[in-house]
């Protein structure tokens, strides 16, 4: 057996903690992650540089499979759709279609991503409050499900429609309260006020509009399933309003997504993973509503989600090092990461869980942990007990999978690049780092700015 | 005007129908061309012609003023025992007025005794045969032994000059003629003069024209049947004179078609056409012999001869054994009579293998998505002696577990907690919901089966799961429960360790009552990505399996109620654009079928709301009917991604000319012609919203293995209905639009 030098980590100061005694003393909250899916940490950050996002394939399928699960022995027909906002890296997109899932999209951007992807037009969601008239057009002649967010917009869909002579396949998002606060009116069209109705009268009565859904996004991170049994049982009376007024089965439900993942919130009293509901929960709550609502059997509608945080936040990790450490005026440790605020931008709203990727002592310390950034407000973890910490240490940011990859800022660094552990283990570039190319490629020089003198 | 024409012309044809059935249906046919054939024979000699003529007239008339059931009539059921004891009536006696009206009498004689008969057999199973001939035969015999006004015929014996004497002139020159051609048929070997001489004892001759004219009608009318006579006739000719007997007996006492139709009725008709078939036709009959000489001894005493009697008894006797059997493997009985062993076969052939949704109550699977058979029948752990007969289902995830997390609680297992449904309609009888779900690895076995419920479908079929959840069963005793509704939550109640839905059929509303053998309705198994369709089985331990999903765009192409019209453009290679249209009915029997109007073309088909089966076809086999019936002849509703489904088309349905009728001497014992049919399910533009799907099928026939012909088609369906259809041959292509 090879012998390894003890590892040197410098002397600490501790306050006295009272609590329950114990033989083992005052132990971190994590053991060293050194593997994700069998490949080393170091290995990884050797050979695609620190820092770098890493996404393992194995963890999509298998959330992706148990929410499947969940919902489809529960219900008879569910469809996912992948919500591209939350991560729209082409490589990810395919694993989700591969397993079967549709695309949403909420801009032309995001549509034509999905184009490019390969997906059908008729497994596309096209959301989001802004869609042109030439939007419009494109997901027109795709036979895109088009879900409308407010009047001007069906508006123009009515004239595009008619100038066209084509059919469009609509649904109308509904907004709603569910009991939870804040609630989310700005996006489509009010349940309670009877402007859903409206609209609902308004596309029946157009002649090259077919409702074919409706559709709801009751707001992020929902902690509270009943809040989906409340918004499933207003779209669920809008349906059988719609199927007892027009005659018309509505063929689908969108519950949109909302479904948190096991990230802690900032101020949270309790950790993510002891205060979310599983997915079964939700499932639970939403199927029941529809079955028990008193839909006959074959019109039961398709039941479409569109999850995106809770099916690839847990497949994220980002893999940084340590630059340097520092004591504050206060007396307290810092850390300073190769990573911050600009490639971890959901540090603003979770405390991430972060291990060291190497062995460690018992001796643990609170720290704050700051991003290279030069900006005050750069911090990944304003406070986090973690063992001494040396300059080039590894370390793993858990659950990152959801929106670092699209909310990221080119700011003051380059974004590092993105990899994919695939099933069998092999690694893969999924998207490279940016270079000094990248950003300055779209930029012009004016001819009378081109020299200087200094 | 015209309406009193059409009437005349409708009863003129039925009329016809009648008359020519009644002759058909002594050899158990309704083949037109053997019914003529037979009239033919018997009118070789006129006058006993004229008088079965008669006979038929008076029954079927009578039956008709009645009020008797007109199709009935025209089958010939009525008419035949009037023909028989009136050609037996014109042999025995000289013509004259009584002896027409004693024809006339006894035929309706006939029909009157026949219901009795019928109505005494008909509770067991049995046919009435002749019977009532008989009665009426021996009834005028024993009236007239010799009477002044019913002449016995001077000379018995056939004689140019006697029939020429007593018919007059007028049809001396076909009596010639007909003389002719017997002499010149005399030299046939011996053996086959008897065995003509035996078929023409039928109309009580002797005579070889008449023997070949029905030998012709019989090998047009079935290859079987054909086969069968000779099978029937060497036997008896072998074994005849063997016991004591002369051959000449069979044509001059009238006793050679007991041989042949005894060979008939136990070989194809009554029993399917098969190796045992044929073999039981010979091992009977020296029996038949015995029976003969015995009733010959009895019947002599009260100056009768036994006539077909011996035939009668002995099929009767042995069918009525065959209805108290316990296991059926060999000799198969069949229920649905289409009059042609032949037909007998191949539908027996078809209805075995796939069509047995016609035999069994659909149960259907008491869950939704895809579960897995942890324990089937006769499974090792639980399935044991009286309770053999169940099944259990779990949930697994692909890496085959059936639990997330550690799995030290109930809700950590995939299937706690999830929907069970209603396998089919029916009644609730009994409900246990008071009994508390086990911990993981614990066991109530004081209370082994945990919260159940007993469903009640059918007399002595009764459905029952277990181990449901407490508090869960949403139905109590005496409420209706639809298919496919959910009934409870899976659970971990009772002799559980962990959550599992238990599933049996049995015999008794009682919890936990003896199982039931019984199969499955329908199934989708997964093997990897593969689905294949089960039908009417049972599934195996091990076994990833899910009912069928009911695809809406399926079910609404294929939704074809009566009323439904389907106009079609037909677009063949280099020829003109035709139009056709079709449209749905239903019979008597509630038996949907589509019919052309152009073509008069029908195809017979069942929808059962999750599989479409064609049953048959009757018309031209050119006609696009036909190759929709070709291309659709088993489908499943649902839609499963390269779903292929396989199957063999009857042999009958498929034309080939001579081939099929030499396939049909052998079909008994082997079949070298093979149709084979798969349809594949091609393409889906989604799955939940459907708007296109894509079958492909293809008709493939083997002659001794090698393809003789083949066909493939394309069916597109779009907007909720059947939108194109393309029928691909090795050098055509015709492409047929639905415009609905």
């Amino acid at each position: 057996m090879k012998t390894e030098k003890l590892k040197y980590e410098r002397p600490a100061i501790r306050k006295m903690n009272t609590g329950l005694m114990n033989k083992f003393g005052t132990r971190t909250e994590y053991a060293p992650f050194t593997h994700i899916d069998g490949v080393s940490v170091k290995e990884l950050i050797n050979k695609y540089g620190s820092p770098c996002f890493v996404i393992s394939e194995r963890t999509i399928r298998k959330t992706y499979q148990n929410a499947v699960r969940a919902f489809k022995t529960r219900y008879p027909k569910v469809q996912f759709a992948w919500s591209y906002k939350t991560n729209y890296i082409d490589a990810v997109c395919n694993v989700f279609h591969q397993e079967g899932s549709w695309a949403e999209v909420v801009s032309i951007f995001e549509y034509t991503k999905a184009i490019e992807n390969g997906v059908p037009g008729n497994k596309i969601i096209f959301n989001g409050p802004e869609k042109t008239k030439a939007d419009l057009q494109v997901a027109l002649e795709n036979n895109s499900y088009i879900h409308i967010d407010h009047f001007d917009e069906l508006y123009d869909l009515i004239e595009l429609t008619q100038e066209l002579k084509k059919t469009a396949k609509v649904a109308i998002r509904v907004n709603m309260d569910t009991g939870v606060y804040p609630m989310w009116d700005r996006f489509g069209f009010n349940y309670e006020s009877g402007q859903a109705w409206n609209a609902i009268n308004k596309i029946m009565a157009s002649e090259y509009l077919e409702m074919v859904g409706l559709h709801c996004h009751i707001g992020t991170f929902m902690l509270d399933p009943n809040a989906y049994a409340v918004a499933a049982s207003k779209l669920s009376d809008l349906a059988v309003n719609i199927k007892y007024v027009f005659n018309k089965t509505i063929q689908y439900l969108d519950l949109g997504g909302g479904f948190p993942s096991a990230n802690t919130l900032r101020g949270a009293y309790l950790p993510g993973p002891d205060m979310i509901p599983s997915i079964d929960e939700f499932a639970e709550v939403i199927t029941n509503t529809i079955l028990n609502y008193g839909f006959k059997k074959e019109d039961l509608p398709l039941l479409i989600l569109e999850t995106g945080r809770a099916m690839i936040d847990d497949a994220g990790y980002l893999l940084g090092s340590v630059i340097a450490n520092k004591r504050l005026s206060d007396g307290r440790r810092a850390t300073i990461m190769d990573f911050g605020v600009n490639i971890l931008f959901t540090a603003f709203w979770y405390e991430h869980k972060i291990t060291p990727a190497q062995e460690f002592s018992s001796h643990t310390e609170d720290m704050v942990i700051y991003g290279p950034l030069c900006m005050n407000i750069d911090v990944v973890r304003s406070s986090v007990t973690l063992p001494a910490l040396n300059k080039g240490d590894h370390v793993v940011v858990h659950k990152v999978g959801a929106y670092n990859m699209t909310q990221w800022m080119q700011f003051i660094a380059m974004r590092p690049k993105v990899t994919l552990i695939d099933t069998n283990g092999n690694s893969h570039i999924i998207r490279e780092n940016e270079t000094l190319k990248t950003i300055t490629e779209p930029e012009r020089m004016p001819d009378h700015l081109k020299t200087f003198n200094l | 005007m015209n309406k009193w024409l059409s009437i005349a012309k409708k009863e003129l044809l039925y009329s016809f129908d009648t008359i020519v059935n009644s002759y058909a249906v002594v050899f158990f046919s309704n083949n037109v061309v053997f019914g003529l054939l037979l009239l033919l024979a018997s009118f070789v000699d006129p006058l006993a012609g004229i008088c079965g003529l008669i006979g038929v007239v008076s029954a079927n008339v009578f039956s008709r003023v009645i009020g008797l059931n007109k199709e009935f009539i025209r089958k010939g059921y009525h008419g035949y025992d009037a023909m028989l004891v009136a050609s037996g009536i014109a042999h025995f006696y000289s013509f004259n007025e009584t002896v027409l009206l004693v024809i006339v009498c006894v035929g309706i004689f006939s029909t009157l005794i026949s219901f009795l008969i019928h109505g005494i057999l008909h509770k067991y199973n049995l046919p009435t045969l002749s019977f009532p001939f008989l009665i009426s035969i021996w009834l005028v015999f024993s009236a007239f032994p010799s009477m002044s006004t019913m002449q016995v015929h001077p000379e018995l014996i056939y004689s140019l000059n006697e029939k020429q004497k007593v018919s007059g002139v007028t049809i001396s020159i076909w009596l010639e003629t007909i003389d002719k051609l017997e002499n010149h048929l005399l030299s046939f070997p011996q053996i086959v003069s008897v065995y003509l001489k035996s078929l023409s004892s039928l109309f009580f001759q002797s005579n070889i024209l008449s023997g070949l004219l029905i030998a012709i009608g019989l090998l047009v009318y079935s290859r079987i049947a054909f086969s069968l006579s000779i099978l029937g006739f060497v036997a008896a000719y072998f074994f005849y004179p063997m016991l004591g007997g002369d051959v000449s007996d069979f044509y001059e006492k009238f006793i050679g078609l007991n041989f042949i139709f005894l060979a008939i009725a136990i070989g194809g008709i009554y029993l399917i056409p098969n190796i045992v078939s044929y073999f039981m036709t010979v091992v009977l009959t020296p029996l038949l012999i015995i029976l003969l000489f015995g009733l010959n001894k009895i019947l002599y005493m009260v100056g009768l001869a036994p006539y077909s009697l011996p035939f009668t008894l002995l099929t009767i006797l042995f069918l009525h054994v065959l209805n108290y059997r316990v296991s059926i493997k060999y000799i198969h009985r069949v229920h649905h009579q289409e009059f042609s062993p032949e037909k007998n076969l191949y539908n027996f052939l078809n209805t075995n293998h796939r069509l047995r949704l016609f035999n069994f109550f659909p149960i259907h699977l008491p869950f939704w998505g895809e579960w897995m058979v942890s324990q089937a029948h006769d499974g090792k752990i639980t399935h044991l002696g009286e309770w053999s007969k169940a099944f259990d289902f779990i949930i697994l995830d692909n890496e085959m577990k059936s639990y997330q997390n550690p799995g030290q609680v109930v809700d950590d297992f995939y299937c706690y907690n999830k929907p069970v449904v209603a396998c089919a309609d029916g009644y609730v009888v009994s409900v246990m919901d008071n009994i508390e779900d086990n911990e993981i690895k614990g066991i109530n076995t004081q209370q082994n089966w945990g919260n159940s419920m007993v469903i009640y479908h059918a007399d002595g079929l009764y459905s029952q799961v277990s181990h449901l959840k407490m508090g869960s069963l949403k139905y109590g005793i005496g409420e209706f429960v639809k298919k496919g509704e959910i009934i409870a939550y899976c659970g971990n109640s009772g002799r559980s360790p962990e959550p599992h839905i238990h599933f049996q059929l049995q015999e008794s509303p009682i919890i936990g009552s003896k199982t039931l053998d019984f199969p499955l309705a329908y199934y989708i198994k997964r093997e990897n990505k593969k689905f294949s369709l089960h039908s009417f089985s049972k599934p195996n331990e091990g076994e990833f399996i899910q009912s069928i999903e009911v695809n809406p765009l399926l079910k609404l192409a294929f939704e074809l109620i009566p009323g439904t019209k389907l106009n079609w453009k037909i677009k063949e290679e280099n020829q003109e654009v035709k139009s056709q249209q079709w449209e749905i009915f239903t019979d008597s029997l509630n038996v949907s079928y589509i019919y052309c109007h152009d073509t008069k073309a029908v195809a017979y088909f069942y929808n059962d709301g999750n599989m479409i089966v064609f049953t048959s076809f009757f018309g031209s086999k050119k006609s696009l009917l036909y190759h929709f019936y070709l291309a659709h002849y088993k489908l499943v509703l649902g839609y499963y991604q390269d779903l292929i489904i396989e199957e063999k088309y009857p042999i009958a349905t498929i034309s080939l000319k001579f081939i099929n009728i030499i396939q049909d001497f052998f079909s008994p014992f082997y079949r070298f012609v093979n149709a084979n049919y798969a349809v594949k399910y091609t393409f889906i533009d989604d799955i939940n919203i459907t708007s296109e799907i894509i079958l492909e099928s293809a008709a493939e026939i083997k002659i001794l293995g090698f393809k003789s012909k083949a066909f493939q088609y394309s069916t597109n369906l779009k907007s909720n209905k059947i939108n194109e259809f393309i029928i691909t041959t090795s050098n055509n292509k015709t492409i047929a639009i639905c415009e609905n």
